[in-house]
C-alpha cells in the first residue's frame, strides 16, 4: 500500500533533528500525549443493516461521543459536537438521520454546509453507506441543491429527496423564498444539520442565524419542529454560538472518545542570513526543503500556505527537487487551493485519500472539513492569523493511534516572531470566542423584509426574532416595504428582498481565467475582489506550478485571459489602500479630543507589480498598473488627537503614530466587547490625508456599515478604558498580539491574505502612555467617572 | 439592502439604545376602502373571510359577444360529429363538455412566484351571454379566502379555459393554497390555449404572446391598457395609499384577456373546422402575415 512509510516517522525525526542545521531551527517541541480510545454500548443498538453497513466500511465500535449523540438524537434533542479532526463527526449526524430513514416513514433532514466542495464531499459520504446496504439505497434520496444544480434535477429533489445537502445562501436565496414548492420537504422535516459552525462567526455569522431563524418560522408553518445538530471546530465557546445561531438550547458533546496518536508539535524559525541579523532565510525555501524530506522519507503530508502563490511556488520548487530523485516522487504531490476547478479538486482530494499523493501543498481550502483521511504530517507556513486556525491544520495530521508530526514554520514578521520567542504564549491561549449578533438592527431589517415575503410577519415571531421586532417592522411599513393588516404584516413590493441581502462579506462573484490560446478553456476561477491581486494585466498566473501570461482581465465580462508561457518568474501585486472621508455625522470632544462619526469609503487597487525570479528571488522588473480601486463605502468614527497632545508625546520622546497604531489596535480588539462583532469585522487606519493630523480612523468591514464603528464613538469612554486596562495587564514586556500587535489589517473585505505583510509590533509603553494621558484627563473633566459616557 | 436615509438613521438610533426595548403598538391602517365606486359589486363571504366580487356581461363592455356565442353553440353541436385527430381532439371535448360547464380563467398576481394574487377573472357562457365575474381581494390578507372562493367557483365546472395556465395560473394559484396552509382542488379538464396556438402559430407569428395573438388574430390592438409589468406595483400601492381608482385598468386589463382567450378559442375552433370560418378572422391575418412575407 502506498500509504505505508519506508520510514517510521520516529526514525525520519531522529535523522532531520540529528543535523545540526535542523536543530538550529527548531526553536520549540511539544509532545502532545497519545490519546485511549473511549467506546460505549449503544442502547438499544443500532439496526442491524446500518451496523452491518458500518462495518462494511470499516468502522469499528462507535466511540464515546458518538454513542452520545446517537442518544441525544433519540432523545429528540438538539445538540452540538465540538470533537478533533478524524473523530467520526460525520457519524454523529448520518447515523441519526439514517435511523429516522429506516424508521420512519418520511422523516427528511437538511445538510448545511459553508461551501458547494462540502456538500459534495458529504454526498459522496452517504453515498457509500447507501450501495453497501440495500435497504438504505433504497430509502436514502439524497442530493445537492445549489447553484450548481441543473433545473429538472432540482424540481426532482424537491419532490422526492429525503436529505437534502447545500448551503446557507441557496437556502436564503433560493429555498425559503420558494417554500410552498418545498412544502412536502418541510412538514416532514426531522433533523437539520449545520456542519462547521465555526465558519459562522460575525457578520456571516448573524446573518446564517437569521436565515435560521427564518427556516424554523417556515417549518412551523408546515407544522414541523426540526431537531438541530451541529458540528464545530474548536473554538471557545461553541454551545453558546450553537443557540445564538438556532436560538434553541443545545447540548453540548465536548468529550472526544476517538483514540489519537502521540503528536510533535514544533516552532520552526529559518535562521538568519547575515550577520546583522535582519533577514532571515526564506520560509518558503525553509517549508520546501521540510516537505521534500518528509515526502523522501514516506511520511505523507500537507503543506498549509496563507497564499495561492505561495502554495504554487513551494508545489514548483518541491516538484522541482523531487524530480531529481525520481519520476514517481515528483508526481506525488500536487498544489490544491481555491480557484481550481471543482473536478481538479475532486481528483486531489481522491488521491490523497487513496494514498497515491505523499504531499499536497495548500491554501486554507483544505482547513474546512473536507474529508482527506488522516496524514502523517502537517507544516504551517506563517501563523494563519488565529489560534483557532492554527489547532485546525494541525489536527489534518494524525491517524488513528500512530505518531503524527505538526510543523509550524514562521515568516519574518513581527506576530510569527513573537510565536517563536513565546511558544508557550499559544499553548496557553485558548482558541478565540465566535462572536454572532443576530439582533443588529442593520442586518435584521434586511432579514426581516426576506421573512415578510415568505410570510406575514406576525406579533409570535417576536420570539424568533427578538425584541426589536415590532420596531424594525414598523419602520419598514413607513418606508412601504411591508403592510400591516390585522397584526400581520406583509411584503408590500414587487422585488424580492432575499436578493438585495448578501450574507458574507465577501462577495460572491466570480471572475473565469480561461486560456486565450485555447479556445478559452477555462481553467480556473478567482473571487471578485481578490481578481486584480492574481490576474491584472502581465501577471504571471501559476496552476499546478505552470507559468501563465495574463493577457488581458476584462472587469466588465469578469474573464481573465491567460496563455501558457514558460518564463522564470513570477508577479507580485503591489497595493495601495487608502481611507477617504466622505461626509461627517456627530460629534463630540472627548477628554480635549475630537471624536467624529461620519462615512468613509476605503479604496484598494493594485496599484503595480514586480516581477521576481524563480529560486534567486532576485526582483527583475517593476511596473505600475492602472486598475480601478475597489471600494467600500462603510460607516467610519475617527479620533483626531490635539495638535498639545501630540506635541506632549513627541516632547516625552515617543513617536505618537506608533502610539496611535498600538491604540487603534487594541481598539479593534474591544471594540467586539461592546458591539457583539467579530475581530475580522472591523478595520483601522492610521490616516493624516483627511484630517491634516494623524487620525485614528475605525470603520465596518461592510458595505453601508452595521453599526460597529457607531456604537465604538457613542462609547469611547468604555472603549478606551478597555484598550489601557488590556495594555495594563498583558504580561508582555514590549507588547504582543494580545494587546498592541494585531496580525490581521487588511484593507479588504474579504479575508484571503494572498498578499500579506505582517507590521511591527508597536511601542507598547508609547501607547499605555497615550491612554493613560487621555484617560486621566477624561477624569478631571468628567470627576463622576469615566463610566458616565454619553 | 438598500433603504432611506430617514430609516436608516432610526435604526442607528436603535442601535444607540439599549437592548431592552418596550413593546409598542404598530400602527395599523385601515387597508379596506371601498371598491364599489369605481368597480360596482359587492361582498363575498367565505371560509376564511371576504373577498370583493365585481360581476357584469360580457355584452354590457363589448359588441361582438352575440357572434362569439353563437359560435360556441355551433361548436357544441359538431363536436358530437367531427373526428379531429391529436392535440385537436381536445376541442372536441371541450364542445362535448358545454361552454356553460366550461370557464376562462385568467389571475392577476404581484409577481411570478412566492408572491400574491389578488384578482381572478373567470368568464363563461350562460344563456345568450357570457357572465364575467372578478374576484378581488382588497388587501393582502384576503388572499387566502380568495384561493379557496376560486378553488370552490372551479369545483362546479367541467373544464376550465387558460392562457399558458398549465405553467403559469393554476400551479400559481396552487402554490398560494399551499402557502395559506389551505386546499385548491382542481382535477377538471384542463384546455390551454397557449399550447394550440403554438401549434397553429409558431414561426408564422412573431412569438406567441397573448397580445401579439390579439393583434393578427383577432385584429385588436388595445388602446390605454395598462402593461402587465405595471400591475403589481398598482396593486401593491392600491394597498398602501386604499386608493380604488388605481385599480380600474387593472380590472379591464383583466377583462380584455378574458375576451381574447375567448376569441382566439372561436379561431381554433373555426381552423379546425369545427365551426363554419367566421368572415372576421379568417382572411385577415393569413393576408397580413403574407403581406409580411413578401
Amino acid at each position: 500500500m502506498a500509504r505505508t512509510p519506508t520510514a517510521s516517522l520516529t526514525e525520519t525525526l531522529e535523522s532531520l533533528f540529528s543535523s545540526p542545521a535542523f536543530r538550529e531551527r527548531v526553536k520549540y517541541v511539544k509532545r502532545l500525549p497519545a490519546r485511549e480510545a473511549v467506546h460505549r454500548e449503544l442502547s438499544p443498538p443500532l439496526l442491524p443493516g446500518l451496523s452491518e453497513t458500518l462495518k462494511k466500511l470499516g468502522v469499528g465500535p462507535l466511540y464515546s461521543h458518538q454513542v452520545e449523540a446517537i442518544e441525544l438524537a433519540r432523545a429528540g434533542k438538539s445538540f452540538v459536537v465540538v470533537t478533533g479532526t478524524a473523530s467520526g463527526k460525520t457519524l454523529c449526524y448520518n447515523i441519526p438521520v439514517l435511523e429516522s430513514l429506516l424508521t420512519a416513514e418520511r422523516a427528511n433532514a437538511f445538510y448545511i454546509f459553508p461551501t458547494k466542495a462540502l456538500a459534495q464531499d458529504q454526498l459522496k459520504a452517504l453515498g457509500r453507506m447507501a450501495r453497501e446496504d440495500e435497504v438504505i439505497g433504497e430509502r436514502l434520496r439524497s442530493g445537492t441543491y445549489d447553484g450548481d444544480t441543473a433545473q429538472h434535477t432540482r424540481r426532482k429533489l424537491r419532490e422526492t429527496a429525503n436529505v437534502i445537502l447545500t448551503n446557507p445562501d441557496m437556502l436564503h436565496q433560493g429555498i425559503l423564498p420558494y417554500h410552498t414548492r418545498w412544502s412536502r420537504f418541510f412538514s416532514d422535516l426531522k433533523y437539520v444539520i449545520i456542519y462547521e459552525i465555526h465558519a459562522y462567526r460575525g457578520i456571516f455569522g448573524s446573518n446564517v442565524a437569521n436565515v435560521i431563524r427564518r427556516l424554523r418560522r417556515v417549518c412551523s408553518h408546515y407544522g414541523s419542529d426540526p431537531q438541530f445538530v451541529l458540528c464545530s471546530a474548536t473554538i471557545r465557546n461553541p454551545r453558546e454560538l450553537a443557540q445564538e445561531l438556532t436560538g434553541l438550547q443545545m447540548e453540548l458533546i465536548s468529550r472526544d472518545g476517538s483514540p489519537r496518536g502521540p503528536k510533535l508539535f514544533v516552532f520552526w524559525n529559518p535562521p538568519f542570513l547575515d550577520d546583522a541579523r535582519m533577514e532571515r532565510r526564506s520560509s518558503i525555501v525553509e517549508a520546501k526543503e521540510l516537505l521534500v524530506e518528509l515526502v523522501k522519507s514516506g511520511t505523507q503530508t500537507i503543506a498549509f500556505t496563507k497564499a495561492r502563490v505561495v502554495a504554487e511556488l513551494i508545489y514548483r520548487y518541491a516538484s522541482d527537487d523531487l524530480a531529481a530523485h525520481s519520476a514517481a516522487l515528483k508526481d506525488s504531490i500536487r498544489p490544491y487551493r481555491a480557484g481550481y476547478l471543482p473536478e481538479e479538486r475532486r481528483e486531489i482530494e481522491r488521491q490523497l485519500f487513496s494514498g497515491e499523493l505523499m504531499g499536497v501543498v495548500s491554501t486554507n481550502a483544505l482547513e474546512l472539513g473536507i474529508d482527506v483521511g488522516g496524514l502523517d504530517a502537517s507544516v504551517t507556513i506563517g501563523f494563519p492569523g488565529t489560534i483557532a486556525s492554527t489547532w485546525q491544520q494541525a489536527g489534518r495530521a494524525g491517524r488513528g493511534t500512530r505518531e503524527a508530526l505538526s510543523v509550524l514554520v514562521a515568516y519574518n514578521d513581527p506576530i510569527d516572531q513573537y510565536l517563536m520567542r513565546h511558544p508557550e504564549y499559544f499553548f496557553r491561549q485558548s482558541p478565540e470566542n465566535a462572536v454572532v449578533a443576530p439582533d443588529n438592527p442593520y442586518i435584521l431589517a434586511g432579514h426581516l423584509c426576506a421573512a415578510a415575503f415568505e410570510l406575514p410577519i406576525e406579533p409570535r415571531d417576536r420570539a424568533l426574532f427578538g425584541p426589536l421586532t415590532e420596531k424594525i417592522t414598523g419602520l419598514l411599513e413607513q418606508e412601504g416595504n411591508v403592510k400591516g393588516i390585522d397584526e400581520k404584516w406583509y411584503w408590500s413590493r414587487t422585488d424580492f428582498p432575499a436578493a438585495s441581502v448578501n450574507l458574507r462579506t465577501i462577495s460572491d462573484d466570480t471572475y473565469t481565467i480561461v486560456d486565450a490560446k485555447k479556445d478559452n478553456k477555462v481553467i480556473g476561477t478567482v473571487d471578485a475582489i481578490s481578481a486584480p491581486e492574481l490576474v491584472y494585466p502581465e501577471a504571471i498566473y501559476l496552476h499546478e506550478g505552470e507559468t501563465y501570461f495574463t493577457r488581458k482581465l476584462d472587469m466588465e465580462q469578469k474573464i481573465a485571459y491567460v496563455e501558457r508561457s514558460e518564463v522564470d518568474y513570477y508577479t507580485q501585486p503591489v497595493l495601495d489602500t487608502s481611507l477617504r472621508v466622505l461626509g461627517q455625522g456627530r460629534e463630540k470632544t472627548w477628554a480635549g479630543q475630537k471624536v467624529v462619526l461620519g462615512e468613509a469609503d476605503v479604496t484598494w487597487a493594485t496599484t503595480a507589480f514586480k516581477k521576481i525570479r524563480f529560486y534567486t528571488l532576485e526582483s527583475i522588473g517593476y511596473k505600475t498598473l492602472d486598475l480601478p480601486f475597489q471600494h467600500l463605502e462603510t460607516s467610519s468614527m475617527w479620533l483626531i488627537p490635539s495638535a498639545e497632545f501630540l506635541k506632549a508625546v513627541r516632547g516625552g520622546g515617543k513617536n505618537p503614530i506608533e502610539g496611535l497604531a498600538g491604540i487603534r489596535n487594541m481598539m479593534i480588539n474591544v471594540i467586539p466587547l461592546f458591539s457583539m462583532c467579530d475581530r475580522q469585522d472591523i478595520g483601522g487606519i492610521i490616516d493624516s490625508s483627511n484630517t491634516g493630523t494623524p487620525t485614528v480612523f475605525i470603520y465596518d468591514r461592510f458595505h453601508g456599515g452595521l453599526g460597529f464603528a457607531e456604537k465604538a464613538y457613542e462609547l469611547i469612554d468604555e472603549v478606551l478604558s478597555a484598550c489601557l486596562s488590556l495594555v495594563k495587564e498583558c504580561e508582555c514586556r514590549e507588547g504582543c498580539p494580545s494587546c498592541v500587535g494585531l496580525p490581521i489589517l487588511r484593507p479588504a473585505q474579504h479575508q484571503d491574505p494572498d498578499v500579506y505583510h505582517g507590521w511591527p509590533i508597536p511601542s507598547k509603553e508609547t501607547a499605555m502612555e497615550m491612554l493613560s494621558a487621555l484617560l486621566v484627563e477624561r477624569a478631571r473633566q468628567a470627576p463622576r467617572g469615566p463610566a458616565s459616557s454619553s | 439592502m438598500k433603504l432611506s436615509r430617514k430609516t436608516k438613521e432610526a435604526l442607528s438610533n436603535l442601535m444607540a439604545a439599549s437592548r431592552a426595548l418596550q413593546k409598542e403598538e404598530g400602527v395599523l391602517a385601515d387597508g379596506k376602502v371601498s371598491v364599489e365606486e369605481y368597480l360596482p359589486g359587492g361582498v363575498q363571504h367565505g371560509r376564511s373571510g371576504q373577498i370583493y366580487v365585481h360581476e357584469k356581461l360580457r355584452s354590457e363592455v363589448e359588441k361582438n359577444t352575440a357572434r362569439v356565442v353563437s359560435l360556441y353553440r355551433q361548436a357544441e353541436l359538431s363536436a358530437f360529429s367531427s373526428k379531429l385527430e391529436g392535440k385537436a381532439r381536445e376541442l372536441e371535448e371541450l364542445g362535448r363538455i358545454g361552454f356553460s360547464r366550461a370557464v376562462f380563467l385568467d389571475i392577476e398576481s404581484t409577481g411570478l412566484f412566492n408572491c400574491p394574487t389578488f384578482l381572478v377573472g373567470i368568464m363563461f357562457l350562460s344563456g345568450d351571454d357570457f357572465v364575467i365575474r372578478q374576484l378581488f381581494a382588497r388587501d393582502y390578507s384576503e388572499e387566502k379566502c380568495l384561493v379557496e372562493a376560486v378553488s370552490d367557483l372551479l369545483g362546479g365546472f367541467e373544464a376550465v379555459i387558460t392562457f399558458n395556465g398549465k405553467s403559469y395560473d393554476l400551479p400559481f394559484m396552487a402554490d398560494r393554497a399551499v402557502y395559506h396552509g389551505t386546499r385548491f382542488s382542481n382535477h377538471m379538464f384542463h384546455f390551454d390555449l397557449l399550447h394550440h396556438s403554438r401549434r397553429h402559430w409558431r414561426g408564422t407569428l412573431p412569438n406567441c404572446r397573448l397580445q401579439t395573438l390579439e393583434l393578427y388574430v383577432c385584429r385588436r390592438r388595445r388602446v390605454g391598457d395598462i402593461p402587465g409589468s405595471e400591475i403589481p406595483n398598482v396593486y401593491h400601492t392600491y394597498v398602501r395609499t386604499g386608493d380604488p381608482y388605481l385599480l380600474v385598468p387593472v380590472f379591464h386589463h383583466n377583462v380584455l384577456d378574458l375576451i381574447t382567450m375567448s376569441e382566439l378559442l372561436a379561431e381554433l375552433m373555426s381552423m379546425e373546422g369545427l365551426v363554419r370560418r367566421s368572415r372576421r378572422a379568417s382572411a385577415g391575418w393569413r393576408a397580413e402575415m403574407a403581406g409580411m412575407a413578401g
